[in-house]
């Protein structure tokens, strides 16, 4: 017993063994930037053994909770003033071993993957530290003990985020894209800064339950309107909508893939955007007791969910459209959180971290095989157009990708299986219609899954069809000139550019499969997108029972899975495969065996494609709505300052010239005329005291 | 004062009057000399007041002092700087004037109401006369024995200061060859004596 | 009986022509007379409630002869000063010295 405490007396070694390594690595960068760029291998074995020994601490802390330790919580004071003091520390309890894990091991995989990923990048160590920064911040973060701290660690990982989407920053569209996420995390961020400091203003502590359990009170005794406390708590959910790209704050999500794709895995898919998820999670005994934020919880997930399946149908860039995938998947563990199904969302941000990181990681050695024949132009080599029959080139991804497919399509038993029938279980007894949103987005979400593996994976390969390239750049130039706008640049230069690249980037006529450093942890995750639904099956709940709500208790939970439903686990199951395999079969008619043509779909419901394909229109609603309103705002401010704060000064500076100008004659250098000033004077002041 | 009141009030009148008058032609007439005199006789008249006022001592330090020392410096001054000159005419000069004079009876006014409607605490005791002498020598050599000294002082500077002032400036441009015989004279930047006359400037 | 206010008025009334003198006058001295003028309507006042508020210790008296003393430094330097800017600027208009200004 004694070596277990010992455990959770260094468990804070968790976060801080990647900080070590990043600030080793980071140091070296700043001070010896040459010699450290070159010791690539080094470098990258140093962080990966650190972030391993955070995996293996952590996995230990995972097995003693599953054994029924207690939950353990280590608090420092970091601050007081008076009767107010702030405490910092960290708690090691079923959720936060669990998502350590979770973590831990995304991350390692992903770090061993970016070695083959990166290979020819000459910011190989900058990327290992940037990733171990950020593992260190996201592990920070779910062992945070209170809602201040957790804040801490998440403008962490905002800015980890930020360094990372940007790490091509010599590219334009990654630089707006790091811009875009930040900014849109500031809004949501600061909701949450403010629902954060109105929560410690009605109830004096950041610590979760404290809270929750205050909260309740207030609002039974009416020391606080169920209104208001419903507003601090929406505010809350703002940030958790920003970083798990919820609608209205998902647009950074889809851009955000303009980073490296170990990142799009690590980040953009199983870490930081599930962190919003394990926000509500810690703020379930807070939103519990209020169900007005539940309803909007749930609805803004079940609205996500279909948004983002809907836009992912047409996406034509394989990691846009596993973006698009990821908010939807975001959409139903928000969804879950929202009807209460705290465990099952929880269950399904797991399950999704293996899987989707699997997806991400496989388009990844999909792209890095692509840029072998087209060249590193991202427009090319991410395009599903030009990919096709390359099952042949590269067996393992394509099994990989696949299973992952398959998980998330939701067919038994995959991982995917499990986690959304939950949740999909949970939802229909609470609301029936939040249940068809996500039945239907199951559906949609098996035939985008489906068309984006035969797209890539089966038929002809097209990558050498120089046709589609040429049609494909004329596309990529005509996004440019929008976006940076007639007469920023000569597109004929462009043309150019892009050419002399291209044949630069020209190696071999055939996508060839990755190296092992990327397919090992492509076959690892695997092992868990197959597998570990297992441990969630309704029949045999282990996850329920050693993840649930703070509040509720073990043996309510163990009767419910005594009494267990078997009609009606098949009804919702076989619903929900059943739309899965509908979905399916479209993919299948459309893609593979070409019985249905999509093209002429698309021009039969022409609205509603361009719907789809141009994102709801959601960023151009947003670029005339705030980006062109703040423009015009700031033009009426600017006029404004200009006009009259301006003004005010010019005048205060005009008054004083033009009566120093006047009274100057007053001075004239006669003292008799002073001596009459002064007699004067007297005079007057002796007459106005008089009369006053 | 042993006078009768009929006397003391006749005597007032006539040295208010003389008083008053010489006041007006010293800031009204035009000639600088005459207006020198008619100082003279201000101070005169005060002096007279004195006596009334039942100080002598003051009475005589004032003709000693006034008449015999100021004035006569004054007429000295005027005829140091003796020279006939036609003032500019200055631009609305009456204006000045007016405001002027209506600033000096605005403050006249101002005085005599406060004068008229201030209750005086007269005080019944009978005044010391001529042994106020005797009382000034003693307040010089006790309780205003610091302000005596420092008028000493003050004077002694006062002195020094008016020569320092009125000497020409001291620039020589060649130091005095017999340093023997001028041991006692300042030196003297050697400078042309302004003319008399505007007529002696020109030429 | 002559009463009080019949010398302070003589003192205000001496006062203000020295005023006016002062402040009107173009030829130096003649202001610097106009100030002899103030000075003594000042001893005035002094000499008039010496002998009316306290005839006894007489300190108006010594007042009035501190007065007269610097009144006499006074007039020396002021000569003084004014023979020095009569070399200097060859006049004695107070309308011409009027350096000290904007």
């Amino acid at each position: 017993m004694e070596s277990i405490e010992a455990i959770y007396e260094y468990a804070w070694l968790v976060p801080v063994l990647p900080l070590v390594g990043a600030a080793i690595v980071g140091t070296g960068l700043i001070s010896y930037s040459q010699t450290t760029s070159t010791l690539r291998r080094p470098a990258a074995v140093f962080i990966v053994s650190l972030t391993g020994a955070a995996m293996v601490l952590s996995f230990l802390l995972f097995f003693s909770q599953v054994q029924g330790h207690e939950t353990y919580t280590r608090m420092i004071e970091w601050a007081s003033a008076g009767d107010f003091r702030i405490t910092m520390g960290y708690t090691i309890d079923h959720l936060a071993s669990l998502m350590l894990v979770i973590v831990t091991t995304v991350a390692f995989l992903v770090m061993v993957y970016t070695d083959g990923y990166m290979a020819h990048d000459p910011g190989y160590v900058r990327f290992y530290s940037y990733l171990s920064l950020f593992s260190s911040s996201m592990l920070g973060l779910v062992i945070s003990p209170n809602l201040l701290q957790v804040y801490v660690f998440w403008e962490l990982v905002g800015m980890c985020s930020y360094l990372l989407i940007g790490f091509w920053y010599g590219r334009k569209p990654a630089a707006d894209a790091c811009q875009k996420a930040f900014v849109t995390n500031r809004v949501g961020d600061f909701g949450l800064l403010l629902g954060m400091l109105a929560l410690f203003w009605a109830t004096g502590s950041f610590e979760f339950e404290v809270m929750g359990d205050r909260l309740t009170e207030l609002v039974t005794t009416g020391g606080l309107t169920t209104g208001l406390a419903a507003i601090f708590a929406i505010l809350v959910f703002l940030g958790p909508v920003a970083k798990s790209a919820q609608f209205p704050l998902h647009v950074w999500l889809p851009d955000a893939m303009e980073g490296p794709t170990p990142i799009s895995a690590l980040i953009h898919a199983a870490t930081m955007v599930a962190a919003g998820v394990f926000l509500v999670a810690r703020m379930f005994p807070v939103f519990e007791q209020l169900p007005t934020v539940m309803t909007v919880v749930a609805w803004t997930g079940a609205f996500t969910a279909f948004m983002g399946a809907s836009i992912a149908i047409t996406q034509n860039d394989i990691k846009k459209g596993l973006a698009y995938s990821t908010m939807s998947q975001l959409g139903y563990m928000v969804m879950a959180m929202g009807v209460g199904a705290y465990g099952a969302g929880l269950f399904h941000l797991m399950t999704h971290a293996y899987f989707k990181a699997m997806l991400f990681l496989g388009s990844g050695s999909v792209i890095h095989g692509m840029e072998e024949v087209v060249g590193h132009n991202p427009a090319l080599a991410q395009d599903m157009r030009l990919m096709g029959g390359l099952r042949k080139y590269m067996p393992i991804t394509a099994t990989t990708f696949l299973i992952g497919t398959l998980a998330i399509c939701g067919i038994p038993p995959f991982a995917g299986f499990w986690s959304k029938d939950e949740i999909l279980g949970s939802t229909f007894e609470v609301s029936p219609v939040l249940w068809a949103v996500g039945w239907l987005t199951a559906g949609i979400t098996a035939f985008y899954m489906f068309r984006m593996y035969f797209s890539t994976f089966e038929g002809e390969f097209r990558g050498t069809n120089k046709e589609i390239q040429i049609q494909l750049k004329r596309e990529q130039l005509m996004a440019m000139g929008a976006s940076l706008g007639p007469g920023a640049m000569n597109s004929k230069e462009l043309t150019l550019d892009a050419e002399a690249h291209d044949d630069h980037g020209h190696h071999s006529e055939v996508p060839h499969e990755s190296p092992i450093a990327m397919t090992f942890p492509l076959m690892a995750l695997a092992v868990p997108s197959v597998l570990i639904g297992l441990l969630g099956t309704p029949f045999a709940n282990y996850f329920e029972a050693f993840i649930h709500p703070p509040g509720e208790a073990v043996e309510a939970l163990a009767e419910a899975g005594g009494a267990f439903d078997w009609s009606e686990f098949l009804i919702m199951g076989g619903s929900s495969v059943g739309i899965g395999l509908i979905g399916i079969t479209l993919a299948v008619m459309m893609y593979r065996t070409r019985q249905l043509d999509p093209s002429a779909i698309a021009d039969r419901i022409k609205p509603l494609y361009q719907l789809s394909k141009n994102k709801w229109y959601i960023d151009e609603i947003y670029d005339v709505v705030f980006v062109q309103g703040s423009r015009k705002l700031a033009k009426q401010v600017l006029e404004i300052d200009v006009r009259i704060v301006d003004g005010l000064v010019n005048l205060a500076g005009f008054v004083t010239l033009v009566s120093g100008e006047g009274l100057k004659y007053l001075e004239n250098g006669r003292a008799q005329f002073y001596a009459l000033i002064v007699f004067g004077a007297v005079l007057g002041l002796v007459l106005l005291s008089g009369i006053t | 004062m042993t006078l009768a009141e009929g006397v003391q009030l006749v005597s007032f009148g006539l040295l208010a009057a003389m008083m008053i008058a010489a006041a007006l032609g010293v800031v009204l007439l035009s000639n600088i000399v005459y207006s020198a005199f008619l100082l003279g006789i201000v101070f005169v008249s005060i002096s007279g007041m004195y006596v009334l006022l039942n100080a002598g001592f003051v009475a005589a330090a004032q003709i000693l002092i006034y008449v015999g020392a100021v004035n006569v410096l004054i007429l000295f001054g005027i005829m140091l700087v003796n020279k006939r000159e036609d003032f500019a005419p200055v631009r609305r000069a009456w204006l000045g004037k007016v405001a002027t004079g209506a600033v000096c009876l605005g403050l006249f006014a101002l005085l005599s109401t406060m004068v008229l409607g201030t209750p005086w605490a007269l005080s019944s005791e009978a005044a010391i006369g001529d042994g106020a002498t005797v009382m000034i020598g003693l307040h010089f050599f006790s309780d205003f024995l610091l302000p005596f000294e420092l008028a000493s002082v003050l004077l002694l500077i006062a002195l020094v200061g008016a020569i320092i002032l009125a000497r020409r400036e001291f620039i020589p441009d060649e130091m005095p060859q017999d340093t023997v015989g001028d041991a006692l004279k300042l030196p003297e930047r050697p400078r042309e004596l302004v003319p008399a006359s505007r007529d002696g400037a020109e030429s | 009986m002559i009463q009080l206010e019949y010398f302070l008025l003589l003192a205000a009334a001496l006062f203000c022509i020295g005023i006016y003198g002062l402040v009107t006058s173009r030829n130096v001295i003649r202001v610097l007379m106009s100030i002899e003028l103030m000075l003594n309507a000042v001893n005035l006042n002094l000499m008039a409630f010496s002998n009316y508020l306290d005839p006894a210790s007489a300190t108006g008296q010594v007042f009035t002869v501190f007065v007269i003393t610097i009144a006499a430094a006074e007039a020396s330097v002021g000569l003084a000063i004014v023979l020095s800017i009569y070399r200097n600027r060859d006049t004695v208009d107070m309308e011409q010295f009027n350096l000290l200004k904007w």
